[in-house]
């Protein structure tokens, strides 16, 4: 009996039981948490981290002149005079810098995502993890990691929307269904592509061939794929409510709430986002990948 | 020379996260890591502040500690920005919103001599907010006449006379807010209250000229409204009934939805009663109100009207049945229904019911204990023993009269509530001839209410006990040397040094 075939049938056995799908999930993430005894492994994240901060303290303290028209510009209606005012300046910022977050996300963070890959991957083989050499590899593949970005983004932020459009005019438990609706189906779409920059960065794949194949796994190995995606989620979610009751917290508490609530979002968005990319790799490099004839990224070099 | 491989990766991602915590902690920390903003956005941010500490104040049960903490916010806010107006656009306006937020938030916790001073204030600093400079003038002038301030109250009231209903201004000013228009009357209302008959007149003439011209200008049907309602007070006022009955009966014609017409209805009812002196014809028109608009707020009014005319006829059983219903139908009327209860208790007693009529006062200070009636109920209930020389029963209704007081002062009710019982506790124990606890009492409650002015007077009248029903000419003087000293430089401190002169010169 081929290797292919008994992998197959190990994922259909998965596939039907619920606790081994949820055991492989956990060691997974157990995995990618001993990795961080190098922790070199989460340094890209925690690069992007000081990078978020900068960006808000910029923000803080730019709220008149040039910097006021450039933050203006990602939300419709509010001009540059309005983020000279006190609290406004603190309300709107939830709203500027989450949209100005969401263009980093697609053109800038997919590096990220690509080094912490490469490190991941370097660090299960037992390589020594190089910071320049993973943002260099993460460099060269910037095309397909972008390209990968820029569709799962999209058809995540597309199916939350839509949930969020559909719901904007129900109330009570019908409203919460909804949204909860398009949530989940966030992660489901989240979850198929969650194997697409592994195959980029460790295969050598291109974007569309990455799609295909890590949609494919993702199917194979969905309900432990979706445990991966759904668990670090969860941790966010409080994070994510109290998001939607921020302004009125900041109206009765401080506006300075603002801030704090964005900071720890952030952490919360910090770990979340490590924990589901080095686990989507554990998973991934746990099993036999063939890897495209003339595609071969050394990940065991250096 | 090369670094071990456990100390590269360490040092690397250490570095990392150090300059992450840093990062986030700059962010965080207030103060920390941003650029000094412009004084006119730290100026919005005290001000958001100021007004947090104020949303949190509850007015019935006034806090000390938090009032002082949102007064002095205010002031920080006007003594650290106002010098900086001229040079920066928008601070202007948020210390002018401060200087009025300040005062307001004096006059609600009764600081009317505070909240006086403060109004001006603004109206002097408010010249580029026109809405707020009237706001101040026009607030300052009305606190001026709540505490008993005429001359104030006529200086500052023809000074908004002059300077916004005058000529072409009177429709942009009622604009602003159309309590404005009452001006004129509020000071032929202190022109009579000081028995000076010409200035009344003269002020009910130009509030008709003023009137007259927004009911005939294109202003809005509403302000127009407003105006004929003005007027038929300015007839009412000036006692021109015919004028009023006319006024009324036009605007009948005019305004003739169920909104207007029982006030209308009620507003003729009156002149019936007060300017023509036709009882019948009165309450005609009241039980019209009640049984063509019974869910009108004028029905419960015009039934208690109705019943008063009817006790003064000596027709006690109409009179109960009109007070009865009030009691039975208008329940949740508020103060309505009080006034009825204490009239049931009036009439009975006038019927000589004595039981009935006790137990009508009773249940008006316990249903409704801090209402003027029911601070007065139990002093009634003993001024009945008092005359009719049952002296245990005078003696039980006293002792009554001083717990519900007491109760009253207590912490759990507002300020102006305490202040009230704290006045009938004093009438009580004068009533009583308790005559040095009377004086004590009287002498303490300017420390307990520093910010009621009209205590400070008690001096005077603690001296006078002293010397009048005490005997203790040394003491009074006493009193009046420290209250002379205390107020330097008021009409207080002259009339306490005049009465102190005295007592030392028939020594």
């Amino acid at each position: 009996m081929s290797k292919a075939v008994i992998k197959g049938s190990a994922d259909a056995a998965e596939r039907r039981s619920l606790a081994r799908s949820i055991s492989s999930a956990f060691r997974a993430f157990h995995a990618s948490l001993t990795l961080l005894i190098d922790p070199r492994v989460a340094a890209p994240y925690l690069i992007y981290f000081v990078f978020q901060m900068l960006l808000l303290a910029t923000y803080l303290a730019g709220n008149s002149g040039p910097l006021a028209r450039l933050w203006a510009l990602p939300v419709g209606g509010v001009s540059p005079e309005t983020l000279g005012h006190y609290p406004a300046h603190l309300l709107l910022l939830q709203p500027i810098l989450g949209r100005v977050e969401m263009i980093l996300e697609i053109f800038l963070r997919s590096v990220f995502h690509g080094a912490t890959v490469y490190l991941v991957a370097r660090a299960m083989r037992h390589g020594k993890p190089s910071l320049p050499r993973a943002f260099s590899a993460a460099g060269r593949r910037y095309p397909h990691l972008l390209g990968i970005s820029v569709i799962s983004s999209a058809t995540v932020y597309a199916a939350v929307y839509i949930g969020v459009w559909l719901s904007s005019d129900m109330e009570g438990p019908a409203m919460y269904a909804v949204l909860g609706g398009g949530i989940a189906a966030g992660l489901i779409i989240q979850s198929l592509f969650v194997y697409a920059i592994p195959y980029v960065m460790i295969n050598g794949s291109s974007a569309p061939a990455a799609m295909a194949s890590g949609i494919s796994l993702s199917l194979r190995t969905f309900t432990k794929t979706l445990f991966v995606v759904a668990v670090p989620f969860m941790l966010t979610v409080p994070m994510i409510l109290l998001d939607m009751k921020a302004e009125m917290i900041a109206l009765q508490l401080s506006p300075d709430f603002m801030i704090h609530n964005h900071v720890a979002s952030r952490v919360m968005e910090l770990v979340s986002t490590y924990l589901i990319t080095a686990s989507a790799t554990v998973i991934f490099l746990a099993r036999k990948v063939d890897r495209p004839a003339g595609t071969s990224l050394d990940i065991g070099a250096g | 020379m090369r670094t071990s491989a456990a100390g590269n990766p360490i040092r690397t991602v250490l570095l990392t996260a150090a300059a992450a915590v840093l990062t986030a902690a700059i962010t965080i920390c207030p103060g920390c890591g941003s650029e000094e903003k412009s004084p006119t956005y730290e100026a919005e941010k005290a001000l958001f502040e100021a007004r947090r500490y104020a949303g949190e104040l509850t007015f019935p049960t006034l806090n000390r500690e938090f009032l002082d903490r949102t007064l002095t916010s205010y002031r920080k806010i006007i003594e650290d920005y106002a010098g900086d107006t001229g040079s920066m656009e928008g601070l202007d306006l948020i210390v002018v919103t401060a200087q009025m937020e300040l005062a307001e938030l004096e006059f609600r916790a009764s600081m009317f001599e505070n909240a006086r001073k403060d109004f001006l204030h603004a109206y002097e600093i408010a010249g580029n907010v026109p809405a707020a400079r009237a706001n101040a003038l026009w607030s300052a002038a009305f606190i001026s006449r709540e505490s008993g301030d005429t001359a104030e109250a006529l200086r500052l009231f023809a000074k908004f006379y002059e300077e916004y209903l005058s000529g072409e201004k009177i429709l942009d000013t009622a604009r602003l807010n159309r309590r404005y228009l009452l001006t004129p009357i509020r000071i032929a209302e202190i022109c009579r209250a000081t028995a000076d008959a010409g200035c009344a007149g003269k002020w009910l003439g130009e509030a008709e000229m003023t009137y007259r011209h927004v009911i005939r200008s294109n202003a809005s049907e509403e302000l127009r409204k407003e105006a004929r309602y003005n007027l038929v007070s300015t007839c009412l006022l000036g006692e021109e009934w015919t004028k009023a009955r006319n006024t009324i009966r036009e605007m009948r014609k005019i305004y003739g939805n169920q909104a207007d017409i029982p006030s209308l209805l009620y507003l003729e009812a009156r002149v019936e009663l007060d300017g023509f002196g036709d009882r019948e014809s009165a309450v005609s028109v009241f039980d019209r109100i009640v049984t063509e608009h019974p869910r009108s707020k004028e029905a419960p009014t015009a039934l208690l009207m109705k019943g008063n005319i009817l006790l003064g006829e000596g027709r006690y059983d109409d009179a109960a049945a009109a007070y009865n219903r009030v009691l039975d139908e208008y329940r949740d009327t508020g103060p309505e229904t009080v006034e009825a209860a204490w009239q049931l208790a009036i009439l009975e007693e006038r019927r000589g019911n004595w039981i009935e009529a006790s137990l009508h006062y009773k249940s008006v200070y316990t249903n409704f204990p801090t209402t003027i009636q029911g601070m007065e109920a139990p002093l009634r209930i003993a001024a009945h023993y008092s005359g009719t020389g049952e002296t245990e029963a005078l003696e039980a209704a006293y002792e009554r009269a001083a717990e519900h007081y007491e109760r009253l002062s207590s912490l759990q009710y507002s300020e102006t509530i305490r202040i009230v019982a704290e006045e009938y506790h004093v009438r009580t124990l004068i009533e009583q001839e308790r005559w040095e606890e009377a004086a004590g009492r009287l002498l303490a409650l300017p420390g307990r209410y520093p910010q009621y002015h009209s205590f400070k007077q008690n001096c005077l009248m603690a001296a006078s006990i002293y010397e009048n029903e005490l005997g203790d000419a040394g003491r009074a003087a006493e009193i009046l040397q420290s209250c002379a000293a205390k107020y330097p430089g008021t009409p207080l401190a002259d009339e306490a040094q005049k009465q102190f002169d005295r007592i030392r010169g028939s020594k």
